[in-house]
Formats: C-alpha cells, sequence, structure tokens
C-alpha cells in the first residue's frame, strides 16, 4: 500500500515537474540566452539595445497579437504577411499617389486588413471550411493582388513617414509605444470583457459554447477581423519602417508570427494564451537571438538553424502541453 | 431550409471568386505577350569595355561576344516572327529583374518574336512545373532566370529530351545538363574589381570596419558577390576588418534589423558592402534613424557600397550618399537573352556572354558617367 501511494506521489510530483517546466521554461529559456549573448557581448544587456529588440520586435509584435485572438479560438491565419502586403500597398498608394495624410493611410490600411480577416472569419465560420485551408488561399489572393497593384515593381513610400520611423517620446521609438498600447488593449479585451472570455471558451469548445449560448461563429469572426485589422496595421508599420514595399515584402513572416505566438504560450489547439506577456515575451526572444547572433558576429548560416530550432521547439513545446491535457 | 440553402450558395460563390482571383492575380500565373512592351527607363548604359579601370581581357573578349551575338540576331530576325519563347521568372523582386523583363518584352516585340512568360515566386517545385508547361506548349526555346540554379537542372534535362534550346539569365544552371548558352555578370570579379576600386581611392590609412549583407544563400550570385567581397577584403587586412556578416534573403527588413543591430554592437563600423540594390532603401532608413546617413566627405559618413545599377542608387551617388556601384547591364543581358533564343529556334550558334560590369562612384559621376541614370 505504502508502495503504491509513494509511486502515485512520484508520479505526481513528475508531473508537476513537467509542468513547471512547460510554464515556466520558456522564462529559463530566455534567461540563458541572455546571458549567453551577454557574456559574449557585454553591450548585448544594456538599454538602448533592449529598446532596440523591442523596436526591432513591435511590427510583427503587432501582427502576433493579433495571431493569439485566432489561435485562442483554436483557428490559424496563414494569410498575416499577405495580408501585412496588401494593406501596405493600399496605404502606400493612398500616401503616394493621393497625398493623403499618413492617418489616412492607416486608416484604409486597417480597413483593407479588416476585410481580409472578415474573408478568412466568413469562410471558417460560414462555410466551414478547414482556417488552414481558407487562410492559404488568401494569402495568395493576397499576394496576388498586391504583386498586381504594384506592378511587382518596388514601391518608394513619400519620404514623410521617416518622420514617424524616426519618431521617439523620451527615447523611445514610437514604434514601441503602438505594439505596447496594442498589447494592453487586446489584454483588456482578453481578460475583463465578455466577449475575451467567449473567445477561450470558443476555443476550448465550441460545441459546448454553443450550447451555453454564446453565439460560436460570430466570435470566431470577429478574432479573424481583429487578427486582419492588426496585420493591417502591422504592414503599414513595417512599410513606414523600410521607406520600401519589395515585391518580397513580409514573405515568410507568418512563420515568424506563428512560432512567436507559440512560444509566447498560445496553443495550435487553441483556448490558450495571454498576450501580456505572452505576445512581447514570444516576438521579443525571437528577435533578441537575431540581435544576439548578429552581435556575435555569428556566420549568416547559423541564422537559418536558429530559425529551424525555433519553429520546432515552439511546435514541440505546445504538443507535450497538449498531450497532458483531458478535453 | 431556404436561408441556408442560399447562405451555400453564397459561399459557393464566394469561393469561385476567390478562385479566378488566384488564377488572374497570381504572381506565380502565365501570361502571354498581350501586354504593350515598355520602354525601359534608362539612358544607354556605356559599353562594358568603357570601364574606369583598365579593360581586363575578359571585358573586350565580353565585346566581341556582344558583337557577335547582335550580328547573328539581326541574321536571324526574319525568321524570328514564327518563334514562341517561354520565359520563366524566379520573381521580379528587385529593379535589376524589372528591367530584365521589361527589356524582355520590349526585345520580343521589336522582333516580331511571341513572348509568354511565368512567375515562380522563388519556388524552385513551382519553377520547375512551370518549365515543363512550356515544354507541353512546345515553345521553341526557354529563357530561365532561376531561383535555384541547382534545383532548375531536372527541369532544364526535360527541355534536353524534347529538344527545346535553354538560355540562362543571369543565373548559371548547376551540373548535368545541356544549356545553349548562360548569358549572366561575374558576380564575384564584379565585387572584387569594385572593392579593389575603393581602395585604389582611399587614403592610406584609412581602416574600414565592415558589415557585410549577404542575399539569399541559395542564390549563386549572392554566394559569389559574398565570396569575392570576403576574398577581396582579406587581401588588404590593413584597411578591412569585417565586423558582422547578416543574411537578408533579400528582404529589407532583414536588411534594415541587420544594420541596427551592428550598430547598436560596435558603434564604430563605418563601411557597409550591399549585394544588391533592392536592400538599399532599408540600408539608407537604418542610418536615417540611426542619424548616421551623412554625404560623402562629412563627418560620420557610412561609406556604402552596393550593386546592381538600379536608378535609386545611382541617385544617391550623385545626391553624395552612396560611394560605388558596380553596375550589370541588366538591360543588354536581357537584349542578348532574346537574341541567343531566336538564334537557338533558328538553329545557329550561341556564345555565353560575361557582363563585365563598370563601377559608377560619386568621384566619376560627373565626368564618366555624366549621362547614366540607372535603370
Amino acid at each position: 500500500m505504502e508502495k503504491v501511494t509513494a509511486r502515485a506521489g512520484k508520479a505526481a510530483e513528475g508531473k508537476r515537474a513537467k509542468e513547471l517546466f512547460m510554464d515556466y521554461g520558456i522564462y529559463v529559456i530566455l534567461a540563458a540566452m541572455i546571458v549567453f549573448f551577454t557574456v559574449q557581448k557585454p553591450n548585448f544587456l544594456t538599454i538602448s539595445n533592449i529598446l532596440l529588440i523591442l523596436r526591432t520586435s513591435s511590427v510583427l509584435g503587432i501582427a502576433c497579437v493579433g495571431m493569439f485572438f485566432v489561435l485562442i479560438v483554436a483557428g490559424i491565419d496563414i494569410s498575416v504577411s499577405m495580408n501585412m502586403y496588401i494593406s501596405a500597398v493600399v496605404g502606400g498608394t493612398l500616401l503616394n499617389n493621393m497625398g493623403m495624410p499618413l492617418i489616412v493611410c492607416f486608416i484604409a490600411s486597417c480597413l483593407c486588413g479588416l476585410v481580409i480577416g472578415a474573408i478568412n472569419g466568413f469562410f471558417v465560420t460560414k462555410v466551414k471550411i478547414v482556417p488552414f485551408i481558407v487562410t492559404l488561399a488568401t494569402y495568395s489572393v493576397a499576394r496576388g493582388m498586391a504583386l498586381f497593384l504594384t506592378n511587382q515593381q518596388m514601391m518608394f513610400l513619400d519620404n514623410k513617414v521617416m518622420g514617424l520611423a524616426s519618431a521617439k517620446f523620451l527615447g523611445i521609438s514610437a514604434f514601441v509605444f503602438i505594439f505596447l498600447a496594442v498589447v494592453i488593449i487586446a489584454h483588456i479585451v482578453l481578460t475583463c470583457t465578455q466577449f475575451g472570455r467567449q473567445l477561450y471558451a470558443c476555443g476550448n469548445n465550441l460545441q459546448g459554447a454553443n450550447k451555453m449560448g454564446i453565439n460560436g461563429p460570430r466570435t470566431v469572426w470577429f478574432a479573424y477581423m481583429i487578427c486582419g485589422t492588426l496585420c493591417g496595421i502591422a504592414g503599414m508599420l513595417s512599410a513606414c519602417n523600410l521607406g520600401v514595399i519589395n515585391p518580397n515584402f513580409s514573405q515568410g513572416d507568418e512563420f515568424v508570427v506563428i512560432s512567436s505566438s507559440i512560444i509566447g504560450g498560445a496553443s495550435l489547439f487553441g483556448g490558450k494564451g495571454r498576450v501580456f506577456p505572452g505576445a512581447i515575451i514570444g516576438i521579443v526572444m525571437v528577435q533578441a537571438i537575431i540581435n544576439g547572433l548578429t552581435m556575435i558576429g555569428a556566420s549568416a548560416y547559423v541564422y537559418t538553424i536558429f530559425r529551424g530550432v525555433i519553429i520546432f521547439l515552439a511546435v514541440m513545446v505546445d504538443s507535450i502541453k497538449f498531450s497532458g491535457e483531458i478535453r | 431550409m431556404k436561408k441556408e440553402m442560399l447562405r451555400k450558395a453564397f459561399g459557393i460563390a464566394m469561393a469561385s471568386v476567390m478562385a479566378i482571383s488566384m488564377v488572374g492575380c497570381g504572381g506565380g500565373g502565365s501570361s502571354s505577350s498581350a501586354a504593350p512592351a515598355s520602354e525601359p527607363k534608362s539612358s544607354a548604359a556605356p559599353e562594358a569595355s568603357s570601364a574606369p579601370e583598365e579593360p581586363s581581357s575578359a571585358a573586350s573578349e565580353a565585346s566581341s561576344a556582344v558583337e557577335s551575338a547582335v550580328s547573328a540576331a539581326s541574321e536571324a530576325g526574319a525568321e524570328a516572327s514564327d518563334i514562341t519563347i517561354g520565359v520563366s521568372w524566379c520573381a521580379i523582386e528587385s529593379q535589376m529583374w524589372a528591367e530584365y523583363q521589361n527589356t524582355i518584352k520590349a526585345e520580343c516585340e521589336s522582333l516580331g518574336v511571341t513572348y509568354t512568360e511565368s512567375v515562380a515566386e522563388n519556388d524552385v517545385q513551382k519553377q520547375n512545373q512551370q518549365i515543363e508547361d512550356f515544354i507541353s506548349q512546345g515553345v521553341d526555346a526557354i529563357i530561365i532566370a532561376p531561383a535555384d540554379g541547382e534545383a532548375v537542372v531536372s527541369a532544364i534535362q526535360e527541355c534536353n529530351e524534347a529538344n527545346i534550346p535553354v538560355i540562362m539569365a543571369n543565373r548559371a544552371a548547376g551540373e548535368g545538363c545541356e544549356v545553349y548558352a548562360t548569358i549572366s555578370s561575374d558576380n564575384k570579379a564584379m565585387v572584387k574589381r569594385e572593392i579593389e576600386y575603393i581602395v585604389s581611392i582611399t587614403p592610406e590609412g584609412t581602416k574600414y570596419r565592415c558589415l557585410e549583407l549577404v542575399g539569399s544563400l541559395t542564390d549563386v550570385n549572392a554566394i559569389a558577390r559574398q565570396e569575392g567581397f570576403e576574398e577581396t577584403i582579406a587581401e588588404y587586412p590593413d584597411m578591412f576588418e569585417l565586423v558582422s556578416t547578416v543574411p537578408t534573403e533579400w528582404k529589407g527588413d532583414q536588411a534594415l534589423a541587420g544594420v541596427q543591430n551592428t550598430f547598436s554592437a560596435d558603434d564604430t563600423v563605418n563601411f557597409i558592402f550591399s549585394p544588391s540594390d533592392a536592400l538599399l532603401p532599408s540600408i539608407i532608413s537604418g542610418l536615417q534613424q540611426l542619424d548616421k546617413y551623412a554625404k560623402v566627405g562629412e563627418d560620420g559618413h557610412i561609406t556604402l557600397v552596393t550593386f546592381d545599377g538600379a536608378a535609386d542608387a545611382v541617385d544617391a551617388i550623385r545626391e553624395g550618399y552612396v560611394d560605388v556601384v558596380s553596375v550589370q547591364d541588366a538591360t543588354n543581358q536581357a537584349k542578348l537573352c532574346v537574341q541567343a533564343a531566336v538564334d537557338a529556334a533558328a538553329g545557329k550558334e550561341a556564345q555565353d556572354y560575361t557582363d563585365a560590369g563598370f563601377e559608377v562612384s560619386s568621384q566619376n559621376i560627373e565626368s564618366e558617367y555624366a549621362d547614366f541614370t540607372g535603370y
């Protein structure tokens, strides 16, 4: 009897240790990484470099926040990168060809992103097509339309965007404030509102949520629309940051956004994740690795290896977490 | 029930619209020569032999190759109207490729050649399929600008079996297949000459601490430029020190992050090598954000060395912000591709042509290259 109890106790301890590692392991890895890069290059842990990492994280960080909404409802949005591209092209066209103020261009980009998000949400919730396929299709449509609108040429943006790219308050880039504002608003929406709780409920068990009286399809649809809108903002910010929209603009960024969100605590299986601090931790970790590798003068090939390892780690941690759950 | 049916019908209609737009707008799709050919924006680029340095033997060989190819093409001109050429693009992601595309269209129109094209968006699998489509269409020759010279070999082998001549544009193919002609630049030699040109105009005792940006690691041209840069600076250890090498996948955001991260690590970097003008706007944006975008000769100027010869790079040289660009003559290369394809379809012999290129710098742009505007 005692033996059985001891064995059960050990198993419970093991389970707790595993849970602890899954919940806080990411912080341990982040801390180890910071120590490693700081030992190699003391400049890594300076305030100016930390602010730079936050700044380089901010554009994709905003898209990450959007991805959190979609992942929470057990969806996925592959079209984020091309949503950013077409939204940037729409905003850039208004800026260059019609001389519109920057704020109008941002609103247009948001609307463009919102439309793509709404299309994704419509096909996922009303036509019941698998999110992966729907968003893969909108990825291709958005890319095709952006290439068509730009005639596959580089679009140089008016020099006034440089004002935003270089804008600073208290020595901190405006991009960081925009990112933090988006994170805080999203955090409040997810944790303090009925809509936020409905999102988690839909992600955990859509049928159950429907039975409880939640309008599941509408909630999921809204999640895609929020993701689309945030991608619109991210796209236009990225264009302002670069001063140009290349035909390969944001190509491949969907992997960075999805893997960062998973690293930050969201789950491919839905119903999980906290935007604060998850979205910040996820994207900052990815950007900090790139920053650290550049600082220590790593070989060009090491970057590719690290990108692969990050995606692998993210999916592995998510799968291990999910396998321990009963739904 | 009726509402449900209506909803489903609407869904199907929307899905059809999406599918149609994917075919119509997709950058990866094929398009024929219906679009009117636009004129290249640049003024005529100087001949390869007018390079500022002593013309090398490679350059003079190249000039004679150009002449022979041009004469062969004019002989073939009479038969050109029956010819259909397929052009397989890797992606039109820089001004250089846009110039290539515009010139090939214009040249085909002027020769009366039917032109059909497809863009693979740097997807090697897609490019191979598109080349197979050209084979089944029965085109007379195929011009390939490969995303990856090695990965395209199997598709070229199929062209060989179908007896369709292949012309490689700007990037060479890997081993194991037969190519009718390769029209390209000697990227390594051009970068070497560019850096040596920098050495020749730099006062003694100057120390450059360098940030090297690299293009796509699967692009033979990017690797050749990387090798050219690294090998040449290794020959001048007293002048150059490589601080950081950053891969960019030809993407502006990675170039921008590379610039910002490098300066955060080491504020004494004073030299940036960009492997393509496509990355230059992002580099300039990064320097502007860091308050380090100064003209040549001003305090805090970062030496900027780039490659291609796009209009914005040439403008930046003229304004005094960029030091040197190594120009590959995309206009001439594109013309030679069409001429080689016409020759091949007519059963004539063609020769490989290597673009010797030339350097345009803040020192010679108002004298030797006063009329050069880039593309």
